[in-house]
C-alpha cells in the first residue's frame, strides 16, 4: 500500500514540475577560446556524438554568421534536438541543432533568427 | 506575343499510342487481379495487402492513360479557342483572368527544345485533368507513413558498402566528393521512385545555402562552397532533402502513382503554386522569418524526412 502511494505521488510530482523521461542529458558545459580551431575543439568535447567533420561544420557556420568569440558554451538536449547556447560580442546566442548536431538556425537573445540554413 | 502552334495530328498519334499503352496497362491489371483471386485463404493479410496495392497501381495506371486521351483531345480543343480568342484579342467563353493565367502557365512550362511533350504535360497540369478522379484511393496517413519508414530503411541499407562511409570521405577529393554524391542521389532517386536523371549540378553560394530542387529542370543543386567545409553526412541529408522535394513534385503531378495521403498532396500542391512559397533571406529583411519557412508543408516535409535518416549505419556492420 505504502509502495503504490509513493509510486502515485512520484507520477504526480513528474505530472506537476513537468520532469519528463526523455529529457536525459544535463547540460554540458564548457569553456573554448577565440578562434575557429578552438571552437572546433571544443565543441568536439561536447557530446560523443560530436565528430570532427560536425564540429567543423557549426565552426564554419558559426563564424559565416559573425560568431568568432564565444567563450563558453553550454549544449543542452530537447526532446527535438540539440540546443548550443554561447556569449559572443556582448550578445547571448541559441544555435539549433538537429538530433544528429547538424546545424539549423542561430537565433539572438531575443528568439529571433539571425542565420538559418536553407535547402 | 508568341505564338504556340499545335501539330493536331501528331498529337492524335501520340493519343492513340497513349490509349494502346492503357490497354496494356489494364490487362496487366487484370492478370494481377486474377493472381489475387487464386491465392489460398491461408495467404497473409500482408501479402494480399501488397498485391493489392500493385492491382490498385495498375488499374490507375490503366485509368489514367485512358483519361489522358481524352485530356489531350480536350487540351487541344480548349487551346485552339484560345489561340483564335488570341487571335481576336478577346478571350472568349473564358474569363480573361483564367486565360491570362492559361497562357503564362502553359508558357512558363514549355520547353520549346522537347515539345510536344512538354507542352502537353504542362497543358495537362494546368487542367490538372482528373488526378483525384473516381477511380482515385486515398491510401491514408498510416500508409504513408508505413511507405516513408520503408524508403527511409532503403537508404539507410546504402550505407552498408563502406563507399558511403566517412572512411572513404575522409580520403576522398573534391572530384571523388562529387562522384560519392552522385551516385547517392541515383539510388536515392530509384528509392523515391522519381525521375531525377541528371547529375547532381553545382552553384557558387552562400554559406547558408546548402542546395535547392528546380522543378522546371528537374534537377538538384548543391553549394559547392560547402563540399569541403560540410561533413558527409551534412551534405547526403541535403541530396536527400532536395530529392525529397522531386519526390513531393512527382506525387503532386501524380498523386495515384505513389503511397501520399491525399491531404498531404493536396498540401504539397497548395504550397507548390507560384506565391505560396515562403522564402528565408537573412539578408532580405521581407524574407527573414526562418520559422515560417522552415514549417511550411514542403519543407517541414523535406527537413523531417531527410533529418530522421541514420546517415552511420554502416558502422553498426563494421
Amino acid at each position: 500500500m505504502l509502495k503504490t502511494i509513493l509510486v502515485i505521488l512520484l507520477v504526480l510530482y513528474g505530472m506537476v514540475t513537468g520532469t519528463a523521461m526523455t529529457d536525459t542529458r544535463e547540460p554540458q558545459i564548457i569553456q573554448a577560446e577565440s578562434g575557429d580551431e578552438a571552437m572546433q575543439e571544443q565543441l568536439m568535447a561536447l557530446s560523443d556524438k560530436m565528430t570532427e567533420a560536425k564540429a567543423r561544420s557549426i565552426a564554419a557556420y558559426l563564424k559565416d554568421a559573425g560568431i568568432g568569440d564565444a567563450a563558453e558554451f553550454v549544449l543542452a538536449l530537447k526532446e527535438t534536438g540539440y540546443t548550443l547556447t554561447f556569449r559572443s560580442g556582448g550578445q547571448q546566442y541559441t544555435a539549433i541543432l538537429t538530433k544528429s548536431l547538424l546545424f539549423r538556425q542561430l537565433l539572438d537573445e531575443n528568439g529571433k533568427t539571425v542565420y538559418g540554413v536553407i535547402m | 506575343m508568341d505564338k504556340i502552334r499545335v501539330d493536331t495530328d501528331l498529337l492524335e498519334d501520340c493519343a492513340g499510342l497513349i490509349g494502346n499503352c492503357g490497354t496494356s496497362a489494364s490487362g496487366l491489371a487484370q492478370e494481377i487481379a486474377q493472381v489475387l483471386s487464386s491465392l489460398p485463404e491461408s495467404c497473409t493479410e500482408k501479402y494480399s495487402r501488397v498485391i493489392n496495392s500493385y492491382k490498385r497501381e495498375m488499374q490507375s495506371i490503366s485509368n489514367d492513360l485512358g483519361f489522358l486521351k481524352t485530356g489531350i483531345n480536350k487540351a487541344v480543343q480548349l487551346f485552339e479557342e484560345c489561340e483564335q480568342a488570341l487571335a481576336q484579342g478577346t478571350p472568349q467563353e473564358i474569363g480573361k483572368e483564367a486565360f491570362d493565367s492559361f497562357i503564362s502557365g502553359v508558357k512558363s512550362n514549355i520547353d520549346w527544345n522537347s515539345w510536344p511533350w512538354s507542352w502537353i504535360d504542362a497543358v495537362l497540369d494546368f487542367f490538372n485533368i482528373d488526378k483525384y478522379g473516381r477511380d482515385y484511393v486515398d491510401p491514408g496517413a498510416e500508409a504513408q507513413q508505413a511507405r516513408d519508414n520503408m524508403m527511409r530503411s532503403q537508404i539507410e541499407e546504402l550505407f552498408y558498402s563502406s563507399y558511403f562511409s566517412d572512411a572513404n570521405w575522409d580520403t576522398a577529393t573534391t572530384e571523388e566528393k562529387k562522384q560519392i554524391l552522385n551516385d547517392f542521389k541515383k539510388n536515392v532517386n530509384s528509392i523515391f521512385g522519381t525521375n531525377v536523371t541528371a547529375d547532381v549540378q553545382y552553384f557558387k553560394g552562400e554559406s547558408y545555402e546548402n542546395g535547392y530542387y528546380d522543378p522546371n529542370t528537374n534537377k538538384i543543386y548543391l553549394n559547392e562552397n560547402t563540399l569541403d567545409i560540410r561533413s558527409r553526412e551534412e551534405l547526403m541529408t541535403t541530396v536527400v532533402h532536395e530529392m525529397r522535394h522531386a519526390y513531393q513534385r512527382a506525387v503532386v503531378n501524380d498523386p495515384s502513382g505513389y503511397i501520399v495521403s491525399e491531404e498531404t498532396a493536396k498540401a504539397w500542391e497548395q504550397n507548390n503554386i507560384p506565391g505560396n512559397y515562403i522564402e528565408y533571406d537573412p539578408h532580405d529583411p521581407a524574407k527573414t522569418d526562418y520559422n515560417a519557412y522552415h514549417d511550411q508543408p514542403i519543407e517541414a516535409d523535406a527537413f523531417g524526412f531527410s533529418e530522421s535518416v541514420n546517415y552511420d549505419s554502416h558502422e553498426r556492420y563494421k
